[in-house]
C-alpha cells in the first residue's frame, strides 16, 4: 500500500475515503489471519468484521512513532481471536476436529490445493500459541519479519527462532500424518 | 560475521516467498545447511498456501456494507456532508460488486426470491446498493419504507409456507427498515416529509389489512409468529409516524 503513513493519518483526521482504502487494503490478509488461527470459516468471518469495527473505532489512537500501522492492526486481530478461543473454550494445545475444520473452510479452498490447505488447518492448530500466531502472521497474512516483530511484540531476533520452531513441529506433526 | 541457522532459514524464506527463487537455488546459496533447510523450506511453502484463503465473495460484500454504513454514521456525526471522493468510491465499488457477484440478469431475477432461496442474499444486495446510490437522506428512507413493504409481502409468504423461523427473522428487518427511516429523517421538515409520512400512513393501513387477512390462512405453527409480526408492524409503523410527525411543526 503506498504511501501508508499518509493514508493512516487522513484516516485519523476522519477522512472516510482513507478510511476505506485501509480497510480494503488489509482486509483479505486479516481475514486470513484470523482463518488459520481459528479454523472455522463463519467464525473467522464475524472476528474480521468485529476487528475493523473496532479499527474504526480506535484508529484515533493509533500513534505512528516507529509501529507499523500492520503491526498495530494484526495487534487488534490478535487481541480478537485470544478473546474467541477463550470465550470458545479453544484454547492453546486443544485439537482442532478434522473434520469440522474441512467443512468449515471447504468453500473456500482451490480444489486442488484442498487438502494441504486441510492438512495444514488441522497440523497448525497443534503448536503452541506463539508458533500459531507467527505462521499465521507471516505465511496466512503475510507479513515481513520487521513487522511480525512488531505485531507480536517480541526482536525480529526472536520471532526469526521461533519461526524456525514452528516449522520443525509443523513439520514433525505433517509427516506423522502421513 | 557468520550467519545463524536462523538467519539462513529466514533468508532462504524471504528469497523463495518474496523473490520468487527455486528451494534448489537457495540450498545451492547454503551447502553447508541443505541437508536440514530442505525440509524446513519445503514445510514453509506449504504454509504459504495459506495465502490462498479468500474469504466469501457474498461476505465480502456484505462485511464491506456494514463497515461502509458505520463509517458513514461516523462521518454524520462529524460533518453533515459526506465527501465527493468516497460518494464517487462507493458508487463504483459497489456497483462492480454487485454485478461481480451476480450479473445484471441475476440481479433481477432476485426480485421475486424469499428467505432461503439462493437468491436471497442478492436480493438483500441489491437493497444495500441501491440505499447507497440514493441521493438524499429522503430518498433513503422512502427505500426503506419500500423495503419495509417488500418484507411484510414476504412474512406473508413465508407464514403461509408455515416458517415460523423466517418470519421472525423477517419481523426482526421490517422493524429496522422502520428505524432506519426514523434515524434518517427525524428532525426533518418540509414537503417532501409530508409525503413520505403520508405514504407511511398508507402503507401501514395496507401491511396490517395483508397481515391480518393471512392470519385466517396460515397453518397453526405460524399464527404465535405472524401475531408477533402484526403487532410489531402496527407499532413500528405507528412510532415512526410520530417521530416524524413530532418534528414536523405546523404542516401537518
Amino acid at each position: 500500500m503506498q504511501n501508508e503513513e499518509s493514508l493512516v493519518q487522513r484516516a485519523q483526521r476522519g477522512d472516510q475515503d482513507a478510511i476505506a482504502r485501509l480497510y480494503e487494503g488489509y482486509f483479505d490478509r486479516i481475514y486470513r489471519y484470523i482463518a488459520l488461527r481459528v479454523g472455522s470459516r463463519e467464525d473467522a468471518e464475524d472476528i474480521t468484521e468485529q476487528v475493523f469495527l473496532r479499527v474504526l473505532e480506535s484508529i484515533g489512537s493509533f500513534k505512528w512513532r516507529g509501529i507499523p500501522f500492520a503491526a498495530w492492526l494484526f495487534r487488534i486481530a490478535h487481541n480478537q481471536v485470544i478473546d474467541h478461543l477463550r470465550k470458545t473454550a479453544k484454547g492453546e494445545g486443544l485439537p482442532l476436529d478434522e473434520s469440522k475444520a474441512s467443512a468449515a473452510m471447504e468453500a473456500e479452498l482451490l480444489v486442488e490445493q484442498k487438502l494441504d490447505i486441510e492438512q495444514l488447518l488441522v497440523a497448525v492448530k497443534h503448536l503452541t500459541e506463539a508458533q500459531q500466531e507467527v505462521i499465521s502472521l507471516r505465511f496466512a497474512a503475510g507479513l515481513s519479519i520487521a513487522e511480525t516483530a512488531r505485531a507480536m511484540g517480541r526482536s525480529e531476533g526472536a520471532i526469526k527462532a521461533l519461526q524456525h520452531s514452528a516449522l520443525v513441529a509443523l513439520r514433525k506433526r505433517l509427516v506423522e500424518r502421513r | 560475521m557468520s550467519m545463524g541457522f536462523e538467519e539462513i532459514l529466514d533468508d532462504c524464506i524471504e528469497r523463495i516467498l518474496v523473490k520468487g527463487e527455486t528451494i534448489d537455488g537457495c540450498l545451492m546459496a547454503y551447502p553447508g545447511q541443505a541437508k536440514e533447510l530442505e525440509p524446513l523450506l519445503r514445510i514453509a511453502l506449504a504454509s504459504a498456501k495459506a495465502s490462498q484463503i479468500e474469504p466469501r465473495s457474498e461476505f465480502k460484500a456484505e462485511a464491506r456494507y456494514r463497515f461502509l454504513s458505520a463509517l458513514s454514521a461516523k462521518g454524520r456525526g462529524r460533518e453533515k456532508r459526506r465527501s465527493l471522493g468516497l460518494r464517487r468510491w462507493v458508487v463504483a465499488s459497489i456497483a462492480v460488486l454487485v454485478f461481480l457477484l451476480a450479473g445484471g440478469g441475476t440481479v433481477a431475477a432476485s426480485s421475486g426470491a424469499m428467505p432461503g432461496d439462493p437468491l436471497y442474499s442478492v436480493k438483500l444486495a441489491t437493497e444495500q446498493v441501491r440505499l447507497f446510490l440514493a441521493t438524499s437522506d429522503v430518498a433513503r428512507a422512502r427505500l426503506h419504507a419500500q423495503f419495509a413493504d417488500t418484507r411484510v409481502a414476504e412474512i406473508v409468504i413465508m407464514a403461509g409456507r408455515g416458517n415460523s423461523e423466517a418470519v421472525e427473522m423477517l419481523t426482526e428487518r421490517l422493524t429496522n427498515h422502520l428505524e432506519q427511516i426514523v434515524n434518517l429523517v427525524g428532525g426533518e421538515e418540509g414537503a417532501e416529509i409530508d409525503v413520505l409520512v403520508a405514504l407511511l400512513e398508507g402503507n401501514a393501513q395496507r401491511n396490517q389489512a395483508a397481515l391480518e387477512l393471512a392470519l385466517e390462512e396460515v397453518p397453526p405453527q405460524a399464527i404465535p409468529a405472524l401475531q408477533h409480526a402484526m403487532e410489531m408492524s402496527r407499532t413500528g409503523y405507528e412510532r415512526a409516524i410520530q417521530a416524524i410527525e413530532g418534528h414536523g411543526g405546523g404542516n401537518r
